[in-house]
This record gives structure tokens, sequence and C-alpha cells, in this order.
């Protein structure tokens, strides 16, 4: 077990009576090494909420929170910064790159933090990018290059230094269903070989049926828990039966394309 | 790569938005080494420099040093501000605020040591220039030579490098208070529309008001009593302008259908509301600052064109003698031997008297009284009206240019004067005001009586002091008597200020005014270059929101040039308001200023209104290109 959380609340505008915001309600979460989460909902469910508290990004107003064994609440900002340079790596929905650097440079940014040496960093580097299939681009600038050639250079930077867990929030929400796909495919080869643990939100089903498991949430509460069977097209009507079953008009459902 | 190159690919990266900033840095750096180059100059030591001239220039350090602190350190959070994003994710990405600290300390220690560095190195030619302006202000005999001092190398040095350590050190509170996850949420939040209170509105209207009544009817004994009255208003009265009745008026434009939605009026107005509202703090300060310059420059300009007249003014009298060691055939004979040809002659005496009502004296017990046919002669001179005293009345006479020429009734008082343990108390009612003669110690507060009690209080035996005063066709000759008759008084061991004239206010203005204009346009140099560089931030800062709704509009069907006149309209009204509003500001602080010369000097005025406007222009059309050019690049 990688992540366990208990009882997690978010109160927003709390300091204000009367305008106070419930984002998240006694949620419980746990999961296990090597699991790749997908984290489904209506629009302001609470879903990046959850994701930021995992990240250490927001703070809960309650509840507990142990990841790889840390409890990540008692803990100072100075250390969050840490841990989550050590064992976190992310991935957003509109990238996050930083345009003052190079595809290659913004890849380096977390070895850099790490204070990897030189020659761990090129290793690295032609590693992530050979598996990620951005080789060309490397010394490109961000505003030089595709969406979905920016979203995996946003995996790759999210994976270069091995983390323990990878949380994505709608990574292909910007992208096309062509680059969607190979990115997720990306993600759950990456999953596979190297184990590594990912949680991640989407609005897509088709994005969603490649996950391990589905865990819907409404007014921040967990609502139902989905896993995948043997076929994924099944996973995927499945997804869209609980999506309708929760009030379909909230979703976009797009027609499945495999 | 490190952290260290991190942070020099960052300001790269932001070069455009940093070279307005940079550019002021040199010139505050610029402006820091010239005087300090002038404060550690052997040549200081030399007697010819009053004190009050080197205690001026630590002043005027003091002043840029302040000025460069709080200029840096504006900046330094803008540019924080506008890179929350960048920051806020390093941050995410697990960097502690230590290390942002860090990171933004090696950012500043960069861009600083090369404004300091290239400060220093053009102070160092600049310097012969400066020391040549100098010493021509100063008329000093033989110019200030260049001397590299090595004090001035290292105080320029040690002190921006502090500054830049202060400055960083004070970021990290801001980086603390800062929420990380806010970086995650959408970008272009909902703005509310921007309200005004009509209270606030009729606040800033009023304000306005009293400022400039005030500055229209103050005199200068009562400047330093109402400066302050002033100012407070005026800023009061320009901040909820800015806030709150920009606002009320963009609210009435709207009620304007037709013209309002012609054209690309409508985005115009309605992100010109948000705009108002949100740079009102900056458009305060760049007015501010801009009336300070246009004021500042403009008065003591205008002073040091003027000093010849108002020298005259103050000083009606060539030459003026108080108890004069001649008697009249030897003066008359001096006149002669110099060619001099008289065009005015007075000459009348002053009786020296006691009092007890010291409070009504200026604080003074020691009265000087004249006769009406003595004050009439003086009002006669003045081309003004004479007037008829009673036998039991005394009129008090303040002749100087610091009170406005008028007469004045008060409540009847009671005014006491002894001769010889005799009282003498007589009415008063009347204070005349305004320059009748040379300004000595003897004529400054006069008390005019009748001339019969003139008569007597002789009778009385009280010291009588015979003045005279001279104007001539060519008063430059004059100069020649002055000194001599100045000789005069100290051969008889007399004050030699019982000798005075025109020439010498004359100089005495532009000794005083010279070093004020000199400085003046400094430190008016360096506020320009902060106004517009504070506007060059906002607007690089505004930019990437100013594109995307650019873009926006573009897809909507707005053409790319239509796009850009939009962004061009609000880079030029950004510059002219505070331009407008400051020179009206400054316009009213020269009438303020003006009390000696009785009449606001527009010519000079306008003249250094001129060159700030040009100067204002050349800011402007830097910043459209510079803008212009990023939008272009990040479109493509
Ligand atoms: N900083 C904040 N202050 C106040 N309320 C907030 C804040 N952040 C989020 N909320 C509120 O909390 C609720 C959950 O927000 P959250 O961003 O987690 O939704 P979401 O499920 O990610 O929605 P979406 O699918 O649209 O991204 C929303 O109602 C939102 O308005
Ligand atoms: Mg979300």
């Amino acid at each position: 077990m990688i992540l366990e959380a208990k009882n997690l609340s978010k109160i927003y505008g709390g300091s204000s009576p009367g305008a106070f915001y419930k984002a998240l309600d006694q949620f419980n979460l746990t999961i296990n090494e090597g699991e790749f989460v997908g984290i489904m909902g209506p629009s302001g469910s609470g879903k990046s909420t959850l994701l930021q508290i995992l990240g250490t990004i927001e703070t809960p107003s309650s509840g507990e929170l142990v990841m790889d064994g840390e409890n990540v609440v008692a803990m100072k900002q100075t250390q969050l910064a840490d841990f989550r340079r050590e064992k976190l790596g992310f991935i957003f929905q509109d990238f996050q790159l930083l345009d003052s650097l190079s595809i290659k440079e913004n890849m380096l940014v977390p070895l850099v933090l790490n204070k990897k040496s030189n020659q761990e960093m090129e290793e690295r580097v032609k590693q992530v990018a050979a598996y990620l299939g951005i080789e060309a681009i490397l010394s490109q600038r961000p505003y030089e290059v595709s969406g979905g050639q920016k979203q995996r250079a946003a995996a790759a930077r999210a994976l270069i230094h091995q983390p323990s867990l990878v949380l994505a929030d709608e990574p292909t929400g910007n992208l096309d269903s062509k680059s969607a796909k190979a990115l997720m495919e990306l993600l759950v080869d990456l999953n596979h070989q190297e184990q590594t643990t990912i949680l991640m939100v989407t609005h897509d089903p088709v994005t969603a049926s490649y996950c391990d498991r589905i865990l819907f949430i409404q007014d921040g509460r967990l609502l139902n828990e989905i896993y995948q069977g043997d076929r994924r097209a099944d996973f995927y009507d499945q997804i869209l039966l609980v999506q309708s079953s929760l009030g379909g008009e909230l979703y976009d459902t797009k027609i499945p394309r495999f | 790569m490190t952290l260290k190159s991190l942070a020099f690919k960052n300001i790269r990266h932001h070069s455009s938005s940093y070279s307005a900033y940079f550019l002021s840095c040199i010139f505050a750096v610029l402006v820091f080494f010239l005087y300090a180059s002038l404060l550690f100059h052997p040549i200081l030591k030399n007697e010819l420099f009053p004190d009050q001239f080197i205690l001026f220039l630590y002043l005027v350090e003091a002043i840029v040093a302040l000025f460069a602190f709080l200029f840096i350190g504006y900046s330094q959070s803008a540019f924080l501000r506008n890179r929350k994003q960048d920051i806020g994710l390093l941050q995410i990405l697990g960097m502690p605020v230590r290390q942002v600290v860090r990171m933004i300390f090696w950012e500043n220690i960069l861009v600083g040591a090369l404004a300091v560095l290239i400060g220093i190195f053009t102070g160092m030619i600049g310097s012969k220039f400066f020391f040549l302006a100098v010493s021509y202000v100063l008329r000093l005999p033989a110019p200030i030579p260049v001397n590299l001092s090595f004090g001035s190398i290292i105080l320029t040095i040690s002190f921006f490098f502090c500054l830049f350590l202060i400055l960083s050190w004070i970021s990290r509170f801001s980086l603390q208070k800062q929420s990380i996850s806010q970086v995650l949420r959408e970008r272009v939040q909902e703005k509310k529309k921007p309200k005004f209170s009509i209270w606030f509105v009729l606040l800033s209207l009023v304000s306005i008001a009293i400022a400039y009544w005030f500055s229209f009817t103050t005199s200068f004994a009562g400047i330093t009593k109402n400066m302050i009255f002033i100012l407070v208003f005026l800023f009061i009265g320009t901040y909820f302008g800015y806030t709150q009745l920009s606002i009320a008026v963009i609210a009435l434009l709207e009620k304007l259908p037709k013209w309002f939605y012609r054209g690309t009026n409508l985005f115009l107005f309605s992100q010109l509301r948000f705009r108002l509202r949100d740079n009102a703090r900056i458009l305060f300060l760049v007015t501010i600052f801009t009336s300070i310059v246009l004021t500042a420059v403009g008065v003591c300009f205008t002073y040091y064109i003027e000093s010849d007249t108002v020298g005259e003014e103050q000083a009606p009298y060539h030459i003026s003698v108080v108890a004069s060691p001649l008697n009249q055939a030897q003066m008359e004979k001096k006149i002669q031997s110099l060619g001099l040809k008289r065009t005015a002659h007075i000459q009348f005496q002053i009786l020296q008297l006691k009092t007890t009502d010291r409070n009504k004296n200026m604080n003074n017990p020691v009265v000087y009284a004249i006769s009406n046919t003595a004050l009439n002669q003086l009002l006669q001179q003045e081309k003004r009206q004479k007037i008829m005293i009673h036998a039991d009345e005394v009129i008090q006479i303040r002749n100087s240019g610091i009170w406005n020429k008028a007469q004045q009734k008060q409540e009847v008082q009671s005014f006491t004067v002894q001769q010889q343990q005799e009282s003498f108390q007589w009415k008063w009612e009347k204070i005349m005001q305004g320059v009748l003669f040379n300004e000595h110690d003897q004529t400054r507060i006069m008390w005019a009586v009748s001339d019969a009690t003139f008569a007597k209080l002789q009778k009385r035996g009280a010291g009588v002091i015979p003045v005279e005063g001279y104007r001539f066709s060519d008063p430059s000759k004059g100069k020649v008597l002055l000194e001599d008759m100045k000789k005069q008084f100290q051969s008889h061991n007399m004050n030699e200020k019982n000798s005075t004239g025109t020439i010498l206010l004359q100089a005495f203005f532009r000794d005083l005014f010279s070093p004020l204009l000199f400085v003046s346009v400094f430190i008016g140099l360096l506020f320009f270059l902060a106004a517009g560089s504070i506007l060059f931030f906002r607007l690089s800062i505004e930019l990437p929101s100013e594109r995307r709704q650019l873009e926006l509009l573009n897809k909507l069907g707005l053409r790319e040039e239509e796009a850009n006149k939009i962004l061009v309209r609000q880079i030029k009204l950004l510059f002219a308001i505070p331009f407008l509003v400051g020179s009206i500001h400054s316009f009213t602080g020269l009438t303020l200023f003006s009390f000696l010369l009785h009449r606001p000097v527009f010519a000079s005025y306008l003249l250094v209104w001129f060159i700030y406007l040009v100067l204002g222009m050349l800011y402007y059309f830097w910043t459209k290109r510079s803008m212009l050019h990023a939008i272009g690049r990040f479109e493509s």
C-alpha cells in the first residue's frame, strides 16, 4: 500500500462565516503500489481538490493522509516540498511547462531540484525521451511544439525522477483523440513495466477505460467504484452505465473510439 | 543545469520586461555614483564650498538612495507577481521557499551587478561633464578636476549590494503568503464589475477643489502652514479620483449608447473600467511623480530664468543705504564720478523707539517708525494709492515680498511705544503689505504715524536713522557704487548690510536656484524614468491576459490590426491620463510657488512641460513597440 487517506475533508472559505463550501466530505481512499486509479465525477465535485490534497499542494481541513509510510498532514512546508520533490510527479491539463526553458531543460527541473549529477541527468533524459519519443524536440521551446508533444514532455518531467506516485489532472483534456490515445498507452505501459503508481482525474470515458479502477465522486463524496475486467471495451460500457446512472447530462459523452 | 543557470535563463527569457527596470536601475546607480563621487572629492575640503551645499549633497544622496530602495523594491514585487505562475510551479515540483528566495537573490544579484557595473562605468565617463556642470552652476573659478575616488565606487557597490540583499530577504515573506494551489486554478477569474460610491466621488471632487483653491490663494507667509494641507487634499482627491471618479465617469459614458458602442469602443471601455480600477494605484503614483517633476523643475527653472526680475521686484532700488556714513554732497560726488544717471531718488527718516508690545512687532522690541509723508513718497514710487493717517492712528507696514501686495484691515487694537519713560498709545487697524523699499533689518516692519506725531516723537529725542534709495538708468554700473558703499561701511566699522541693492538680490536668487534647478533636473529625470518603467512593467505583467483576450477577439472575427489598436489605445491612455492630470496639478503647483513673481510665468513652465512631453512620448513609443513586438512573438 502506498497511500491511505482517512476521512479527508476540505472546506473552502471557512474564514468568512456563511460562505463556506464543502469541496470534500469525509473521503476515504486506499491506493496500492503499482495501481492505476482513475477519478471521475461531474464538474465541481471535488476531483481536483482531492488530487491537490494528495499532491500535498493543498492542506485538508481535517482527516489523515499517509503516503509511503509518512504522515503527510503533520509535515511542515519545507518537508512537504522535499516530499513532493522526491516522491511525486505531476501532469496537468494545461501542461505547465516553463516557457523560459527548452523541452529538455523542462524535463531536467526535478533532477536539478534533487541535485543530481550532470551525468545522471544526461542519462535519464536520454532514457525518458527515447521512451516517450520526444528526442527530436528536446532543444525546442514549449511554444514551438504541438499540444501532444507538450503533454509528453510534461509526462517526461513527471517521470524523470522515478517518483512513487504520479498525479495527473485531466492530462488528455487539451489533446486530440490521437494524442490522447498515445499518451494513455504510454502511461499504461509505464504502469505495467515500472510498477509506477498513477492517480488520474478525467472526464473522458475513453481515457478512463485505461485505468485498473475508477472512483466516482459527487459533491465531495465517494459514490461508486468499478474495476477493470478482461476487456477494455466492456469496462468502457460499464463506465458509461455508471455515468448515466449518476445523471449523464453532466458528462459530455463522446463517441467511443478504439 | 544548476539553480544558478535556471535563474539566468529566467532573466534571459524575461529580458524584455526587465529592460525598463534595468534602464532605471542603471540610471539610479549613475546618479547615486555621481553624487557619491562629488561627496568623496578632495576639493570639498576647500573653503569654496559652503557647508550648506555639502549638507545639500548629502540630502540629495539620501533622496536618491531612498528612491532606489522604493523603486527597486516595487519592481521586484511586481516581477514576483508577474512570475507567480512559474515560481508556483517550481514550488509544486518541490522547490522549497528557501531555494526560491535564493534563486531570486541570484537573479537580483545578476541584474543588479550588471546595472551597477554599467552605472559606475557610465558614471566615470559622465563625471567629467557632471563636474563641469556643477562648477558652472556654482560659478567656480576653475572647473572641478575629475577624480576617481575608490570610496565612491565602494560606497555605490556596497549600497546596492545591501539593497538587493535586503529586498531578497523581504521577498521571502511575500512568497510564504502565497498559496501554491492557486497556480492550478483557472487563470481567468471572474472579476466583479467595479462599483463607485457617490460619497467617495464627492470626496474626491471636493478635496481637489479645496487643494486648488488653497494653492491659488495662499501667499508665501502661509505656504509652510498650508503646504501639508494642500498636499494631503491633493493626494486624497487624486487617489479617489482614480479609484472612484473614473468609474463614475465611465458609467456616465455608458449612458450614451450610440457613441459608446461604436466600433472597438465597446471593448475599450469595458476593458478600461477594470483597467482603471486595477491600475488606480499605479496611475496615482505616476501622476504624483509627474506632478512633482513638473512642479519642481518648472518652479526652479522659472525662478532661475526670472531671477533678475524677481530681484528687481524684491529690491526696487538699485542701491539703498541706511544710516549712511557719507553726507549728501559726498554721495552726490560719487554718483557723478561714476557717470550714473538717476531715474529716481528717495530720502526719508526712520525713528527708532522701544515697545512692550513685542508680540505685535514680530517679537522685536525695537520699533521703526516713519512719517505719513515718507510713506506716501514710497507708495507713489510704487504707483500705489496715497494714504492719510490720523493723529491717533498707526499703520503697520510689512515691507517684503513674502507678503502679498495688499492693504488689510483688522480688528482695532492698541499699539504702544516707549520713548524715555514716556508712553505713546495709538489705534492700530490697518496693515500695508508688499514691497515698498529694499528690505533692511530696519525697513522690514515699519510703523507709519501721522506727520504731527512723527515730529512730536522726534522732539522727544527718538533716534533718527536717515534712509535713502536710488534708481539709475544703467543698473549694471550701480554695482561699483554698491561695492564702494559696502567698503565705506566696513571702514567705519558699521554693518555692511546697511547698504543693499537690486543686484545683490538678483545674485541671491540665481545662487539659490541654480543648484536647485540642477538637482531637480537630475532627480526629475530619475522620477521620470521610474514613472515610465512602472507603466512598462504593468503592461508587461498584463500582457499574457491581454494576449488571450485579443486572441479571443481575433477568433471572433476582429481583424488583427484592430485588436492591436485596442491594445495601443490602452497603452496610450495609461500614459496620457497621468500626464494630463499631473500637468494640471503641477500647473496649480506653479501658481502656488510663484508668489514672488506676482504672476505665474508660463513661458518657462511650458518649455519644461514640452520637454517632459517629448521625453514621455519617446518612452511611450518605445513601450508601444515593445508590447506589440511581444504580442506578435507569441501569436505566431
Ligand atoms: N480555492 C477555492 N476557494 C473556494 N472554493 C473552491 C476553491 N477551489 C475549489 N473550490 C470549490 O470546490 C468545489 C470543487 O472544486 P474542484 O476544482 O475540486 O472541482 P472539480 O471536480 O475538479 O471540477 P472540474 O471537473 O470542473 O475541474 C467547486 O465547487 C469549487 O468552486
Ligand atoms: Mg478540476
